[in-house]
C-alpha cells in the first residue's frame, strides 16, 4: 500500500553506483571527445594518442556532482510531496555532443539520478533537418505520511478488516466505543503514488515546406490515495481507506505541416488510451458482520473505467492579398471519446438479489467538434483590428440506460427507476477588437465579446448569453515606461431557469410527478452559479517603469465583482482583488537586488436554507424561509520574495541570498438560522440554530536560500548552497482527524504535516 | 523580474567603445570586400560584437544559421539572417542611418519615422523576423493572440544571444520565473500549499519543475481562453487526468463543461485545489430537501475531511450501475 520509497541502504548504494558510473562515463566521454587543440595545449603526446581513437566530436555542457544533507522534518509528506531531497550523493548532467562541423548532435540530460524525481532526456538529430528524443522521468506525489489504517489489503482491489473485528463491533453493547478500541490498532500507511513518464518523439523537416512530427508518451501511476465508501442511507457510516492506484495512459500524436510563404497548413491526429488495472475497490464495513437486506458486510466501488479519445485537427493560416496586412487563421477539430467497460453487478450483498442490468456496458460515445476562426487586419498604420469566432460542441451520443431497479450503497434494494442522463452542450465565443494608436504615448483598445451556451434539456438553463465591452488604455509616457489599464463589463442572462429539469430527465414520469408532489427537489430559488444570471465588472492595471538605468519597477493589480443578480439561493456574489509590485535595482555593477510582493483577496457569498425532514414519510419535511442561512468565505494571501546577488570577486565568486514568504488565511462565517423549524418528531440536531465562525485556516511557507558559487577555472565551478524551508498549515478539517473521532466513521488521519527542514549542498560542476 | 545576470554597465561601456572604434577603422574595408547587396557577413559582426558572438555560439541558432549547414540562402547569412543587411551599419560604425531592412533587436525605434516611432511597429518588425522561420502551427495563432495584442514581442521572453534558460532561449532561468514577471498573481498562487509541481529551483536543490507554464499554456496563441493549449480546458486537464474523461454512466454535468467550475489550477489553500472549500462549494449548487443542507459546524462529521465526498466520492462521474448518486 505504501508507494515505493528508495531510502534503504541497498538502494542507496545502487543509486550511488549509478551516479559514479554516469559521472565517470560523462567525464571520460567529454575528455575523449574534447577538441584536440585543447588537449594539445596540455600535452602534445597525449593528444597524439587520444587522437588515434577519439571520435571526431565536440563536447559542451556540464556535469554536476555533489553531496546533499537534510535535517529536520525531512520525512514529512508535504516536504516530499513532489521531490526527493534525501541525503546522499546527487548529480546531474547536461552534455551536448556535436560533430566537428556542428551539423549533428546528441544531447544527454539527467537530473537527480537514482532518486524518486529523476529525469533523463536523450536527443539526437541534425540541425534544421530532423530530431529524435527519448525521455524518462519519475515524480513522487506524497499525500500524507501520517495516515493510519486498520484495513489489510490481500489484493489491490480488496480491503479487509482483521479477523473478528466486525463481529466484535457488531456484538458490542456500544459499537461506537468498540470501533474506537479496534481502530487504536490502526497501522501507519503512506498515502501517495509514483508517476513515471516515458516517451519518444521525432521531428523531420522533409524539405523547406514540409515537416513531419510524431510523439508517444506513457504515464504510469502506482500507489495509494484516500478514498471513502459509504454504508447506509445519508447519515450512515463512511469509511476512508488508502485505495490503490495502478493505471496508465498512452498518448500518441502524429502530424504534418506545410508552409509556403505566408501559408501554413497543418494536420494532426492525437490518441489517448487510459487503462485502469483496477476495476473496483471492495471494502469491509466495520459495523456489520454479515449481509442482510438492510445492511452490508462490505461494499464495492467502481473505479474509473478504461477509456480512449481520438482527435483529428486541421489548421490553416494565411495572409490574405489586400492593400493592407490581413491574416486569417482557422482551426477545425473533431474528437471521439469512447468507453465501454463492463458494468459491475449492482451489489455484492449476498442477501440482496442483484437486479438485472439493462446492458453489459455503457457503450459510451462522445463527439466533440471545434471550429476557430481568427482574422486580424491593419487597415491603417495606427489601427489594428481583430475578430474571432469559436464554437466548441460536446455531443454525448451515448444511449441513456434505464435502471428499473438498483441497490443503494449495497444495503437497500430500490425499485424507483433511474435513467442515465446524457449532457450535451455547445459553447460559442465571438469578439471584435479595435486598437488605435492615438500617439506614440497613447493607445486605446475597444472590444466587444460574446459567449453563448446551449445546453441539453437536463440542465436548468438551455440558452445562456454573456456579452459586454472591453476598454483598455495603454500609456507610454517614456519608451521604457508603460502603464496599462482596462475595464470589462459582462452581462449574463439565461432564457429561464428550470429547477426540475434534471429530475425530469432522470426519473420516469410517474416517479417524477410523485417527487414534485412531495416537494423533495432542489430549492426553487436556487440558481447554480454556472448557469445563473450574472453581472461582472473587472478592472485591471499594470505597468513597467524604468527609473534611470538601474531600477525597474513592475506594477500589477486587478479588481473583480460578480453579482448573481437573480440568485435568491446559491452563490450570490463573489469579489476579488489583487495588487503587487516587482522591482529590480542594481545597487552596484556587482550587486543586484530583486523584490516582489503580491496581495490577493477573495470573497464568496452564498445563501441557503436548511430543509429538515423526519426520516419517516417524505411528506413530513419542512421547507420554511425561517430556516434560511447565509455564508461568507473570505481568503487573503500575502506573497513576497526577494533576492540579492553579489559578484564578490569579479569573474570568480558569486553570492546569492533569496527569501520567499507566503501567508494564506481563509475565514468562513455562517449566519445563524433565525428560527429553527423542524419536522414534527424530528430528532434534534445540536448544530441547528447556531451561528458558526469557523476556525481560520492558515498556511505559511518560508523558503530561505543562500549560495556561494566559486569559479575555480573556466571548467570547474564549486557551489555551496543552504536552503531552509518552514511550512505550517492549520486546517481544522484535517488536523488530527481520526482514525476514530467518535460515532461510526473511520478516517485516515491523513493530515498535511508541518515541517521545518534544513538542506545543505556542496557540489562541483565541470563545464566542457 | 528578478532579472537574469546582466553584463556590468562598465563592461558594456568599454565593449561598446572599443567596438565603435574598431567599426570606424575596419568597417569601410570590410564593406568594400562584400557584395553590394548590403550584406557583410557574420565575421564582420564579430569584429565588434565578440562577447555577443561568444554567447550566441552556444545556441541552436548559431548551428542553423551558418553557411556550412544552411538549408536556405537566408540561413547562410548568419547574423544578417535576422538582423538584415549590415553594410550601412558597418560603414557608419553603428551610428549612421540604418538600412531600411536593418533590425537591431535592441528595443529602440530604429527605422521609424516621425509619423510612427511606435513601439508596436518595432515589435511587429522584430516579431516578423522570428515568425518568418518559426512559421509552424505552434505559433500559427500568434496573430491576434492576447500577447500579440498587448505588444509582447518575441524578445520579451526569448533571447537569441544571451538566454538565461537551458532550453527555449528564455530571458529568465525558467518559465515560472519568466511568466511570473508579468503574471505575479499566478506566480504567487503556486506558493499555496495545494499546487501543481511547478515551483522552480535548481535541480536536486529544492525545486519541483516537473511541470511548467507551457505544460498547460501556449503563450504563442491557442484556440481556447487563457491560452490553454488544447481544444478546451478539460481536454488540457485530461492530458494528465485521463481517468476523469469518461464518458461515465452517471455524469456530473458541470464536470464535462469545465474543470475550473470547481478547481483553481494555479494553487489553492483548500484540498484538491478547490475554488471554495467543501461542503460550501457543493452547497452553492445543491439545496435538496432530501439532503443535509444546514450550516453545519466545524466539528460536524459532514464538514471535516473530505466532507461531501465521504459519500459522493465519485464526484467526477460513476460507472457503477447503482452509482446514480455518485456514491459507488
Amino acid at each position: 500500500m505504501t508507494p515505493p520509497k528508495t531510502t534503504d541502504r541497498a538502494v542507496g548504494a545502487r543509486r550511488n553506483l549509478v551516479l559514479v558510473i554516469a559521472f565517470a562515463c560523462a567525464v571520460a566521454s567529454g575528455v575523449a571527445a574534447a577538441p584536440r587543440g585543447a588537449l594539445a595545449e596540455d600535452d602534445g603526446h597525449e593528444q597524439e594518442n587520444l587522437a588515434d581513437w577519439a571520435p571526431p566530436l565536440l563536447v559542451s555542457g556540464e556535469v554536476e556532482i555533489g553531496g546533499r544533507s537534510s535535517g529536520g522534518d525531512d520525512g514529512a509528506g508535504k516536504f516530499r510531496e513532489y521531490r526527493d531531497l534525501d541525503s546522499g550523493i546527487f548529480g546531474g548532467v547536461d552534455l551536448l555532443f556535436e560533430d566537428e562541423e556542428r551539423r549533428s548532435y546528441l544531447r544527454i540530460f539527467g537530473s537527480n539520478p537514482g532518486y524518486d524525481d529523476q529525469r533523463y532526456t536523450l536527443e539526437a538529430g541534425r540541425y534544421g533537418s530532423y530530431s529524435v528524443d527519448l525521455f524518462y522521468s519519475e515524480l513522487p506525489h506524497v499525500f500524507s505520511t501520517s495516515a493510519r489504517s486498520l484495513y489489510q489489503r490481500p489484493s489491490q482491489e480488496t480491503f479487509v478488516l482483521p479477523s473478528g473485528v466486525q463481529a466484535r463491533i457488531a456484538g458490542a453493547a456500544d459499537p461506537s466505543a468498540q470501533l474506537g478500541v479496534e481502530l487504536s490498532a490502526a497501522q501507519p500507511v503512506e498515502l501517495g503514488f509514483r508517476q513515471v513518464e516515458a516517451g519518444a518523439g521525432a521531428d523531420v523537416q522533409v524539405n523547406d515546406s514540409v515537416r513531419l512530427f510524431s510523439r508517444y508518451r506513457l504515464q504510469d501511476r502506482r500507489g495509494s490515495r484516500p478514498l471513502a465508501i459509504q454504508f447506509g442511507s445519508p447519515g450512515g457510516t463512511f469509511d476512508v481507506f488508502a485505495a490503490s492506484i495502478d493505471d496508465e495512459t498512452h498518448q500518441l500524436e502524429a502530424g504534418v505541416e506545410y508552409t509556403e510563404g505566408p501559408l501554413i497548413l497543418g494536420l494532426e491526429y492525437r490518441a489517448s488510451f487510459y487503462q485502469n488495472e483496477l476495476r473496483s475497490m471492495t471494502v469491509d464495513n466495520p459495523l456489520v458482520a454479515a449481509d442482510t437486506t438492510t445492511a452490508a458486510e462490505r461494499g464495492r466501488l467502481s473505479l474509473a473505467p478504461d477509456n480512449s479519445a481520438h482527435a483529428v485537427s486541421a489548421f490553416a493560416s494565411a495572409t490574405v492579398p489586400a492593400s493592407f496586412p490581413v491574416r486569417v487563421t482557422a482551426n477545425l477539430a473533431y474528437g471521439l471519446h469512447l468507453q465501454d467497460d463492463d458494468f459491475l453487478p449492482n451489489t455484492i450483498n449476498a442477501a440482496i438479489a442483484s437486479p438485472a442490468l439493462p446492458a453489459n456496458g455503457l457503450n459510451g460515445e462522445v463527439h466533440t467538434f471545434l471550429a476557430n476562426l481568427v482574422g486580424t487586419a491593419r487597415p491603417l498604420r495606427r489601427l489594428d483590428l481583430k475578430t474571432r469566432y469559436r464554437v466548441y460542441r460536446y455531443d454525448d451520443e451515448t444511449d441513456p440506460l434505464r435502471f428499473s431497479a438498483w441497490v443503494r450503497n449495497d444495503d437497500e434494494a430500490r425499485s424507483d427507476a433511474v435513467r442515465s442522463v446524457r449532457n450535451d452542450y455547445t459553447r460559442q465565443n465571438a469578439d471584435v477588437t479595435a486598437r488605435y494608436r492615438v500617439s506614440k504615448a497613447l493607445e486605446t483598445t475597444l472590444g466587444y465579446e460574446l459567449e453563448a451556451w446551449h445546453r441539453s434539456d437536463d440542465r436548468q438553463v438551455d440558452d445562456l448569453l454573456e456579452h459586454g465591452p472591453t476598454f483598455q488604455v495603454d500609456w507610454r509616457p517614456h519608451p521604457s515606461t508603460t502603464i496599462r489599464t482596462s475595464y470589462d463589463f459582462r452581462d449574463r442572462e439565461g432564457d429561464g431557469y428550470d429547477t426540475l429539469a434534471f429530475f425530469e430527465s432522470k426519473f420516469d414520469p410517474a416517479d417524477f410527478s410523485a417527487l414534485v408532489a412531495s416537494g423533495i427537489t432542489e430549492l426553487p430559488g436556487l440558481r447554480k452559479y454556472d448557469q445563473a444570471d450574472r453581472r461582472t465588472h473587472r478592472i485591471a492595471i499594470g505597468g513597467t517603469i524604468l527609473v534611470g538605468e538601474r531600477t525597474e519597477l513592475g506594477l500589477d493589480g486587478s479588481w473583480e465583482d460578480m453579482d448573481y443578480v437573480d440568485s435568491d439561493y446559491g452563490l450570490t456574489g463573489q469579489q476579488g482583488w489583487h495588487a503587487g509590485f516587482d522591482a529590480y535595482h542594481r545597487l552596484h555593477d556587482r550587486v543586484g537586488l530583486g523584490l516582489w510582493y503580491t496581495y490577493e483577496e477573495f470573497v464568496y457569498e452564498m445563501d441557503s436554507r436548511w430543509r429538515p425532514r423526519n426520516f419517516g414519510p417524505f411528506a413530513t419535511f419542512v421547507d420554511d424561509p425561517i430556516n434560511d442561512w447565509s455564508n461568507e468565505t473570505e481568503s487573503a494571501f500575502h506573497s513576497l520574495g526577494g533576492r540579492v546577488t553579489v559578484e564578490a570577486i569579479r569573474d570568480r565568486l558569486d553570492l546569492e541570498l533569496g527569501y520567499e514568504l507566503h501567508l494564506g488565511q481563509e475565514k468562513m462565517r455562517d449566519d445563524a438560522i433565525p428560527g429553527v423549524a423542524t419536522a414534527p418528531g424530528a430528532p434534534g440536531n445540536p448544530d441547528a440554530g447556531l451561528a458558526f465562525t469557523h476556525p481560520d485556516i492558515e498556511e505559511s511557507l518560508q523558503v530561505l536560500t543562500g549560495s556561494a558559487t566559486l569559479r575555480v577555472s573556466d571548467r570547474l565551478e564549486l557551489r555551496a548552497l543552504y536552503r531552509y524551508e518552514d511550512f505550517d498549515l492549520d486546517d481544522y478539517r484535517s488536523d488530527d482527524l481520526g482514525p476514530f473521532r467518535g460515532g461510526s466513521d473511520v478516517f485516515l488521519r491523513n493530515n498535511v504535516e508541518d515541517y521545518e527542514v534544513h538542506i545543505g549542498i556542496l557540489s562541483a560542476t565541470i563545464s566542457l | 523580474m528578478l532579472c537574469p545576470k546582466r553584463m556590468p554597465l562598465q563592461v558594456e561601456a568599454w565593449v561598446g567603445s572599443i567596438g565603435l572604434a574598431v567599426l570606424v577603422l575596419v568597417g569601410p574595408a570590410i564593406a568594400s570586400a562584400q557584395s553590394t547587396s548590403g550584406y557583410v557577413g557574420s565575421e564582420a559582426c564579430t569584429t565588434c560584437h565578440a562577447d555577443a558572438s561568444h554567447a550566441y555560439d552556444r545556441t541552436v541558432h548559431a548551428r542553423v544559421l551558418n553557411e556550412a549547414v544552411a538549408r536556405t540562402e537566408r540561413a547562410a547569412r548568419g547574423c544578417e539572417a535576422c538582423h538584415g543587411p549590415g553594410l550601412t551599419h558597418v560603414q557608419s560604425a553603428g551610428k549612421g542611418e540604418p538600412h531600411e531592412d536593418w533590425i537591431a533587436f535592441t528595443g529602440d525605434t530604429v527605422g521609424d519615422t516621425d509619423e510612427g516611432g511606435l513601439a508596436a511597429d518595432r515589435i511587429e518588425r522584430e516579431n516578423a523576423v522570428c515568425l518568418s522561420c518559426h512559421d509552424h502551427s505552434r505559433v500559427g495563432l500568434w496573430s491576434g493572440s492576447p500577447h500579440a495584442m498587448n505588444d509582447v514581442g518575441c524578445t520579451t521572453c526569448h533571447s537569441t544571444k544571451n538566454p538565461a534558460s537551458r532550453r527555449h532561449l528564455l530571458t529568465a532561468a525558467d518559465q515560472t520565473t519568466g511568466c511570473g514577471g508579468c503574471h505575479p498573481a499566478a506566480r504567487a498562487q503556486q506558493l499555496r500549499n495545494r499546487h501543481m509541481p511547478v515551483r522552480s529551483g535548481p535541480g536536486g536543490a529544492g525545486g519541483e519543475g516537473f511541470m511548467n507554464c507551457s505544460s498547460c499554456h501556449n503563450p504563442h496563441g491557442t484556440v481556447t481562453e487563457s491560452l490553454v493549449d488544447a481544444n478546451s480546458v478539460n481536454e488540457s486537464c485530461y492530458e494528465c487526468h485521463a481517468e476523469k474523461r469518461g464518458p461515465f454512466l452517471w455524469e456530473h454535468a458541470p464536470v464535462n463543461e469545465s474543470c475550473t467550475n470547481c478547481h483553481v489550477p494555479h494553487g489553492s489553500i483548500r484540498p484538491n485545489m478547490l475554488r471554495v472549500a467543501g461542503p460550501r462549494l457543493c452547497q452553492t449548487c445543491h439545496i435538496q430537501s432530501l439532503h443535509p443542507s444546514q450550516n453545519r459546524g466545524p466539528t460536524d462529521r459532514f464538514s471535516v475531511g473530505q466532507n461531501c465526498q465521504h459519500c459522493h466520492i465519485m464526484v467526477h462521474g460513476s460507472n457503477h450501475p447503482s452509482g446514480n448518486f455518485l456514491t459507488r
